[in-house]
């Protein structure tokens, strides 16, 4: 049904690190796969599944390295690509980055990782927040508590261990929005939605059981409260953690659930409704061939004066064969990041209203590359606290926190923007 | 706020031995006394076995290992273990006593692990002891052993496939479980070991259907794949046939016969099985689930069981997974092309999700071009050929030349637009690029074969271009266009024909075979201006270092001057050359593609991977419906297990509702500013 060995390579596609679960394709296949990587990438015909001869090599690359599963059968390939990026998930929450050198440096870890994530090929516990109760960095601390077992694989509550004490229980809540606009060259709005997280830290003790308030239309119109001056937002899809009752919020719209101990992503939604770019953004970008490039930025930000901005960080993309930077910007500064090909301007605090302006001048190499560069998008970054976009308001069970938001504007060709806020109550 | 995370431990590459390890040194401190010592030495092991040493020769030190009371030195011989056992048979069998003891441990965490390694022992001889252990586990009281047994299942049917048999006992025993920990498992191994065993499923049919939500999110996805296949054979079609009509005309599912046997029923209305029913209500929750492969699971199950009338709710979870990554995004997108085409309705709404981002995959942006030209009609044609205009202008050339093709596809489907459509494709022709020139090339091509009326002025235009084009297959296209056309261009073909005379020895091969092909057609339509020409050409071609040249050119030859050796085909060499030819299909490569059961790699890849299981069509009459019917006593025990847990429930919601006035206010919070 599923892979039948997953192999992580470094960047040349040479094996780190490999566990064969199932022992039908033979370990040395994993040889034909980086040539014929190379031989589709050529020909522009790159596909996340790749065929040699009987075997499907299905792959994602991940910083540098890649993660191949290699299967015989008809697998389910989406179930293959989930587990590919979980089992990327929990190896970063394990090493913090997941690279080749925290591969190297954890060996034995990642092969009882890769022991415990699958089993004969089908993914088995791959919440990291379990494994972490059995596979622990060192492995001289379980000495002392060798007939402790973890429980928590056994439980019906598979993400929760029992017993959990805190002196003081918190939970936190951060809602982080993000806009994606589609504007035209000419500045009309095509498309624009909001994709929304609501992100969870919980400190409690036991096994409490929250729910979640949000100010939800159909959940208003539901309990008839749709007629009352209370704002409300339309979420259009969306999808929960594992812990919450999904047969509860189809019934009742009543979010309900056990948490995870710690950090964990609750929900996300999505709403596509008419936005208005809280900061708008337009550039000019001159570019004189083998010799300079020179860019102008304007932001504008078009929020209630008496609301601020804060850390607004507006990315500009620049050619990657640029150099000497030099900047003017009428407030704030900016840097230039060469290993993103970027010039950030930071600006502190951004008040509603106002207009800023930024120039910046690089030098081009007189020898010109060959490739036409495509216009990536220019990204702004910010947060207003105590605002969201959508209007999204959250309660939790007798806690409540409030958290803010975010947008962002672009200027021409299909853009995403990206902006992300997170406010402690 | 940081302590979720655990803290990053000291590098372990002091543990990773250098290259003159002596192995003497392990197998030392693998004999001392101290378990650290022991520890320290194992994990250098598995260290070794990680990055591919060899590390087999300490095989009998390791394995006295096994019966370590320590549970950390435990688990890494036990990797030990899987590894090696296959290569050292024999020694591997001094450890099998102790799994067998460990089998009976009271821990449950112990019993599982030791039936988990001993399982995946892949040793002929020890068989019958795995076959033992399965069964006994099975039937053990923990979940989680049950659980452990059932992957054993497919363990040792891939190891002895003889056992079948018996495994397919312990199957019927694990499936009547009613832990959900089991329930993803015992699918699994009952997909591995005997898919055709349908009759296994009924008694279990509706528990899994009710279990389902609470299964673990990869449990789900293989028990909705095989709740599909089941439904197809148990239910009947719940597709109506006016329902059919968006399938453009032609419904695959229904060959001829069951269509009969469907005006047969329309006497009687359809209604639908209760269980077929309950299959689709309890999965529609499942839409929701934050794990990718979920959601493509209950969509292809709701594909391919649901009425028509309710698939249009999959779409909207379909369009979300567009948000995730690239490789999902890749499966998602192909399993909507092939779905667009049967049904252009559900996805129209959501055509702008569609739009091709800058910073999209080449990949992705060709799925997503292939799925706009299924869903363009009149109706958005025009919104989508300004959309196809900026794409045109990309920087990467293969979506650019794509987009040209779904132009070309687009004005030959929708009849309204092909003449905006080939003056737009016309216009591209003087674009500075020269793929893009080409590729319009190549497409105006196949539409004016297809209406080949009036266009004079556009091959008068293309052939012009003749002049400055270079790329070979345009150039070749342009020369049959002519060619094909000559007496519609009187004036012009022949000079063309002069032109590539001249310029013949330093073409491509392509184009040389279009130059004789043109040359041969104005032989026959206009010889008296092109008789010399023509013949100045084939003597070219005669002495052309490419054989494939050298033979037309003789064939040609032969055909066109008549001479006394020639036969009795040249008499109809006009018709030959000039015979009315088809034109050519522009289609969709996801046409057939509806075959396969979506989301399976057969799917994906298009070809029959091992171990594809297929759908079978609906039957004609359904079966037994009561076969699902448990026994009463059952049912009711099960009832009351149900209010029980329902109850404490609500108990504890009320002990929740104690904690603070605010609980209850959902939604109305006074207290929050906007």
């Amino acid at each position: 049904m599923s892979a039948s060995a997953v192999f992580i390579l470094d960047v040349k596609g040479k094996p780190l690190i490999s566990r064969n679960y199932k022992g039908d394709v033979a370990m040395s296949e994993i040889e034909h796969f980086m040539p014929l990587l190379m031989q589709r990438e050529e020909e522009g015909a790159l596909a996340p599944l790749l065929s040699h001869g009987r075997v499907h090599f299905l792959w994602i690359k991940h910083s540098n390295l890649y993660l191949v599963a290699t299967t015989l059968k008809n697998a389910n390939a989406s179930l293959v690509y989930s587990f590919l990026y979980k089992t990327v998930e929990v190896f970063s929450e394990y090493f913090k980055e997941l690279e080749e050198e925290s591969i190297r440096d954890n060996f034995v870890i990642v092969y009882e990782l890769l022991d415990e994530l699958m089993d004969f090929g089908f993914p088995q516990t791959t919440d990291s927040k379990i494994l972490q109760e059995y596979i622990t960095q060192q492995g001289n601390k379980l000495v002392t508590g060798k007939s402790r077992v973890p429980p928590t694989v056994t439980n019906a509550v598979s993400w929760r261990s029992e017993g959990l004490k805190y002196k003081k229980n918190e939970v936190f809540i951060d809602v982080i929005e993000s806009v994606n606009l589609l504007v035209n060259a000419n500045g009309s709005v095509l498309l624009s939605e909001i994709v929304g997280t609501i992100k969870l830290k919980v400190f409690l003790s036991g096994m409490p059981e929250l729910r979640l308030g949000l100010n939800d239309r159909v959940l208003f119109e539901l309990t008839g409260l749709s007629g009352s001056k209370n704002k409300s937002v339309e979420l259009e899809d969306v999808k929960f953690h594992q812990c919450v009752r999904l047969s509860r919020f189809d019934n009742d719209r009543t979010i309900s659930f056990i948490p995870p101990d710690g950090d964990f992503e609750l929900m996300s939604y999505r709403l596509s409704t008419q936005v208005k770019p809280l900061i708008w953004i337009e550039s000019v970008i001159e570019k004189f061939s083998h010799s300079r490039v020179e860019i102008m930025v304007k932001a504008k930000g078009q929020f209630k004066k008496q609301s601020v901005a804060n850390g607004v960080e507006i990315s500009v993309p620049v050619p990657s064969d640029a150099d000497s930077p030099r900047f003017k910007t009428s407030v704030g500064s900016a840097k230039y990041v060469p290993e993103k090909n970027v010039v950030i301007w930071s600006i502190k605090s951004f008040p509603g209203g106002k207009e800023y302006l930024m120039r910046a001048h690089f030098g081009l190499p007189s020898v010109e590359k060959e490739e036409v560069e495509g216009r990536p998008p220019i990204g702004v970054k910010f947060e207003i606290p105590y605002f969201t976009v959508s209007g999204i308001q959250v309660s939790v069970a007798s806690r409540c926190l409030l958290s803010l938001a975010s947008v962002a504007f672009p200027f021409s060709c299909p853009l995403a923007w990206v902006t992300s806020a997170s406010w402690p109550g | 706020r940081g302590r979720s995370r655990l803290p990053v431990g000291s590098p372990m590459q002091d543990l990773i031995p250098g290259p003159q390890d002596h192995s003497l040194n392990l197998k030392q401190m693998l004999e001392s006394n101290k378990d650290s010592a022991k520890l320290d030495a194992m994990k250098r092991i598995v260290g070794m076995i990680a990055k591919g040493k060899n590390a087999s020769e300490l095989f009998p030190a390791v394995v006295k290992n096994v019966a370590s009371k320590n549970i950390e030195i435990k688990k890494l011989v036990y990797v030990y273990l899987v590894r090696y056992a296959e290569e050292q048979q024999d020694l591997a069998l001094l450890s099998i006593s102790t799994f067998q003891r460990a089998l009976k441990d009271p821990n449950q965490l112990i019993r599982a692990s030791a039936l988990r390694v001993l399982s995946s022992i892949r040793v002929p001889i020890i068989v019958p002891i795995m076959m033992l252990a399965i069964k006994e586990a099975s039937a053990d009281l923990s979940p989680y052993v049950r659980k452990n047994a059932a992957h054993a299942i497919q363990k040792l049917y891939s190891l002895d496939p003889e056992q079948k048999e018996m495994l397919i006992e312990v199957i019927e025993k694990l499936l009547k479980d009613k832990s959900t920990l089991v329930a993803g498992s015992v699918v699994m191994a009952f997909e591995e070991v005997c898919p055709d065993r349908i009759d296994l499923i009924h008694k279990n049919y509706r528990k899994l259907c009710n279990l389902l939500v609470d299964v673990e999110e990869w449990g789900q996805v293989v028990i909705i794949h095989m709740l599909t296949r089941y439904a197809r054979t148990q239910f009947v079609s719940p597709w109506k046939e006016d329902d059919g009509l968006e399938d453009n005309e032609k419904n695959f599912y229904e060959s001829d016969d069951e269509q009969k046997e469907k005006t047969d029923q329309k006497k009687k209305p359809y209604a639908m099985d209760p269980d077929h029913r309950l299959l689709i209500r309890n999965t529609k929750p499942l839409l929701q689930s934050r794990n990718a492969a979920v959601v493509m699971a209950v969509a292809q199950l709701y594909w391919h069981i649901s009425p028509k009338s309710e698939v249009g709710i999959i779409s909207k979870s379909l369009v979300r997974l567009l948000r995730s990554n690239r490789e999902v995004q890749y499966i998602v997108l192909q399993n909507i092309a092939t779905m667009s085409i049967q049904r252009k309705g559900m996805f129209e709404p959501y055509l702008k999700s569609f739009y091709v981002r800058s910073t999209d995959p080449t990949m992705i942006k060709i799925l997503k071009l292939e799925i706009l030209t299924n869903l363009a009609n009149e109706a958005n044609i025009s919104t989508l050929l300004r959309e196809f205009q900026t794409y045109v202008k990309s920087q990467d050339k293969q979506f650019a030349a794509a987009t040209i093709q779904t132009i070309g596809r687009c004005a030959t489907n929708i009849s309204e637009v092909t003449d905006t459509c080939l003056s737009g494709l016309v216009c591209l022709l003087s674009n500075r690029d020269e793929i893009v020139v080409a590729e319009s090339v190549v497409v105006i091509k196949k539409l004016l074969q297809m209406q080949p009326a009036q266009h004079g002025e556009i091959i008068k235009h293309m052939a012009k271009l003749l002049d400055s084009i270079t790329v070979p297959v345009a150039r070749a296209s342009i020369l049959w266009l002519i060619g094909e056309n000559c007496e519609r261009v009187p004036k012009i073909a022949p000079d063309v024909l002069r032109k590539m005379a001249k310029s013949f020895t330093n073409e491509d091969d392509l184009v040389k075979l279009q130059i004789l092909n043109l040359g041969a057609k104005l032989y026959l339509t206009n010889s008296k201006q092109t008789k010399l020409l023509t013949q100045y050409i084939l003597n070219l071609g005669k002495y052309d270092q490419n054989y494939d040249i050298r033979d037309r050119t003789r064939f040609i030859r032969q055909l066109i001057v008549p001479n006394e050796k020639s036969g009795a085909l040249s008499k109809y060499a006009k018709k030959i050359f000039l015979a009315q030819k088809p034109a050519p299909l522009l289609e969709s490569p996801f046409k057939d593609r509806d075959h396969f059961q979506l989301g399976t790699l057969s799917h994906t890849l298009n070809t029959k991977a091992i171990g594809y299981l297929e759908l079978s069509n609906w039957p004609e009459v359904a079966p037994d419906p009561s076969v699902r019917n448990v026994e009463v006593i059952e049912l009711i025990n099960q009832c009351t297990k149900y209010s029980n847990t329902l109850l404490s429930r609500n108990q504890k919601c009320l002990q929740w509702g104690r904690l603070g006035p605010h609980c209850s206010v959902v939604g109305h919070l006074p207290w929050l500013r906007s």
